[in-house]
């Protein structure tokens, strides 16, 4: 077997691994704070990589239509959770559940409308001249993608773990009742916690749209792809998904690449009913008590 | 627990949802066959055969095959505009195209086609953007015995149908001669695994032996995915004189990028369903020296003067008036199964055996915009190639080069 070849997977599942990854961390971030699992999350990442395409051909600079497009899809975010989620808070998580999934086909259906069903592409943001290690390519972009999920993720633990306004929103999913009485205001912190969401998948989206470009329908894909690697990683662990996403990413990459690629998405979606099997809580279960 | 058990259910509901709605326009749709209807077959509406011809039109304005049917739909209305334009009157009939968006879904197209033969009592349908859309409607129009002209390129036909455009005999063909010109014996395949991407590569293996040209690797992708770094590494250790595409956009322009930054240099020919401005806008600068089979309407002002340039030239202007953009494959294939259907209606036949009868026996050489079409009773599908050719793209431009 040759070492380019070998190099080539693995950096090609490590890509494609932290775009799953920085997809999911997106999910726990909401998962923790409210106990849903957002459908619509894929959706923020087509969004945020839409509308900052959009920004840049009216005219404006990379570094202002990134941020720029985040903010509009993270105030998107709070008023699709202030409309839509908000008013039924107390109905069951199964049925906000079912709501955000139907956001997620309207927003589909919104960014059709909008930016019509071509692929849009966007220039990398730093030199696109391939790197060569050891006879396999590296894109500089992947480097970009693998470098926000580990700044993302880095952040999300010193908020969600060392300071006040973080332990706050945690402490709303274990026990909302005694949040509340604690003075926690949980309805303002379940729109925080879409409005983090929103962000966060924007920045997932605009990071990885020079490689994949964007379509009004990569929401679905990502969704799926890192729903996977968020129950790979046991649903409420940050660090979890990002293994998650980076381990589906190389399963995907050496399953294509040495058995066929025809199969690589029957044989990682095998490997993952195993490991449910075995492994009910995912790689990073923390025997807590924390769920009842 | 209970919660838990209850979003792990959801999970997989929606794992279904989404599985279907991806895998259902590539599906081959064995399963969406006609179904007899309880009276056996539809029963066309009466009222047809007088004055009045009805054209069914089944394409995908929406949904991931759009940037191939939007084409098709808008030259179809620019059609319909002009017909309007002149009372809707053809050879003193009165004719009406009945357009019918089936979103991608091929479900929604059979029940289209259905509703246009059973309500409506059309004669004659084109349709269906996609191969797997197409052989679900050929099955229809077979057992209702209305003539139905594909727009995809479907192999097997029957009494009743006929394809427009080329088929992918003749066009892979076209590709095999490029490379013979070039002195290219050694080639790679990969194609999307969808219906179009899948139907490609058997005419390739049963082509490239008799031509001299040996296929040193076949792979292939989902036709949703962003990444293909995995198969074309293995291509590369294969070491091709050339590589050909046979996939639609998107999965065509990430072959594009993923082949530019592993540093390929070998030449790259990509199919029709590449030969549209969603895949100019995807691949950008990635795309230079890139050749796909496209129309030759997208390269009309560099034509050779000709009466057939004067054509293309005015159709691509017409486009442009009307919708912004110029002809492509798409729109010279959609215009020219109009302009046949209602050569048959001028030549007063108004039912399905009639115009079936005209275009096997009358229409003989008819010159077409995006090809010459010979029909005979025997060949259901013959469109001569010289209405295509091998586009190699410039400056993020089709350009021509004979």
């Amino acid at each position: 077997m040759d070492f380019g070849q070998l190099m080539q997977f693995v950096i090609t599942g490590l890509t494609i691994g932290s775009i799953y990854g920085l997809i999911a961390i997106g999910f726990v971030a909401v998962y923790n704070v409210t106990g849903v699992l957002n459908f619509a999350h894929g959706e923020f990442a087509m969004v945020g990589a839409l509308t900052s395409i959009s920004l840049i051909h009216a005219g404006l600079p990379l570094f202002l239509s990134i941020p720029l497009a985040i903010a509009i899809t993270a105030f998107l975010g709070g008023m699709i959770e202030k409309t839509t989620l908000s008013p039924v808070r107390n109905a069951s998580v199964v049925t906000l559940i079912i709501i955000t999934l139907g956001l997620s086909i309207i927003i589909r259906g919104l960014g059709y409308i909008l930016w019509g069903a071509y692929p849009l592409s966007m220039d990398p943001f730093s030199n696109n001249e391939p790197i060569h290690i050891w006879g396999a390519v590296l894109i500089p972009q992947s480097m970009w993608v693998f470098a926000t999920m580990i700044v993302l993720l880095g952040g999300l633990y010193v908020f969600f773990e060392k300071t006040v306004f973080g332990a706050a929103l945690k402490a709303c999913v274990v026990n909302r009742k005694a949040a509340e009485l604690m003075g926690i205001n949980t309805k303002s912190l379940s729109t925080f916690s879409f409005i983090m969401s929103a962000a966060i998948g924007a920045v997932a989206g605009i990071v990885i749209t020079p490689i994949t470009s964007a379509t009004y329908d990569m929401g679905l894909f990502l969704g799926l792809k890192g729903v996977v690697a968020m129950v790979l990683g046991g649903m409420n662990s940050l660090t979890g998904a990002v293994l998650g996403g980076l381990v589906l990413g190389l399963l995907e990459t050496f399953a294509g690449g040495y058995v066929s690629t025809a199969y690589s998405d029957a044989i990682s979606f095998a490997i993952l009913i195993l490991l449910l099997f075995f492994a009910p809580n995912g790689l990073l279960a923390k025997a807590s008590g924390k769920r009842v | 627990m209970r919660k838990k058990l209850g979003m792990i259910v959801i999970l997989l509901l929606w794992i279904a949802l989404v599985g279907c709605s991806a895998s259902s326009p590539s599906n081959e749709t064995k399963s969406s066959q006609a179904k007899p209807s309880p009276s056996g077959k539809a029963e066309p509406a009466s009222g047809n055969a007088g004055d009045m011809v009805k054209i069914g039109v089944v394409l995908a304005e929406t949904g991931p095959a759009s940037g191939l049917g939007k084409p098709e739909i808008d030259a179809i209305r620019l059609v319909k505009k002009k017909l309007e334009a002149q009372g809707g009157m053809i050879g003193g009939k009165k004719v009406e195209i009945i357009m019918k968006d089936y979103e991608t879904d091929d479900t929604k197209a059979v029940l289209a086609m259905r509703k246009l033969i059973a309500d409506e009592g059309v004669s004659v349908v084109y349709g269906a953007t996609q191969v797997s859309t197409s052989i679900a409607l050929r099955d229809i129009a077979l057992k209702n015995n209305v003539v139905f002209l594909s727009g995809a390129p479907i192999g097997q036909l029957g009494e009743t149908v006929f394809q427009t455009g080329q088929t992918s005999e003749v066009l892979i063909q076209q590709m095999i001669d490029y490379l013979k010109s070039k002195n290219i014996h050694t080639v790679a395949w990969i194609n999307a695994r969808d219906a179009f991407g899948q139907s490609g590569l058997p005419i390739m293996k049963k082509l490239a032996e008799p031509n001299g040209i040996e296929i040193v690797d076949a792979e292939d992708f989902d036709a949703s995915a962003t990444d293909m770094t995995v198969q074309l590494s293995k291509i590369k250790a294969k070491n091709p004189g050339a590589l050909i595409v046979w996939s639609r956009t998107p999965g065509a322009g990430v072959v594009v990028k993923n082949f530019k930054q592993l540093g390929f240099t070998i030449p790259m020919l990509q199919s029709q369903a590449a030969a549209n401005d969603a895949f100019l806008k995807q691949v950008g600068a990635d795309g230079e020296g890139v050749l796909v089979q496209g129309s030759k309407a997208s390269v009309a002002e560099q034509l050779p003067d000709s009466e057939y340039k004067n054509r293309l030239i005015q159709h691509n202007q017409e486009m442009m008036a009307e919708y912004n953009y110029p002809g492509d494959i798409f729109t010279t294939k959609a215009t020219d199964a109009m302009n046949i259907i209602f050569k048959a209606i001028e030549a007063g036949n108004t039912t399905s055996d009639q115009i079936r009868d005209f275009l096997e026996n009358q229409l003989h050489e008819y010159q077409g915009l995006s090809g010459t079409f010979r029909y005979t009773k025997e060949n259901h599908a013959a469109v001569d190639d010289n209405g295509v050719s091998l586009l190699p793209i410039h400056n993020g431009a089709w350009s021509y080069s004979k």
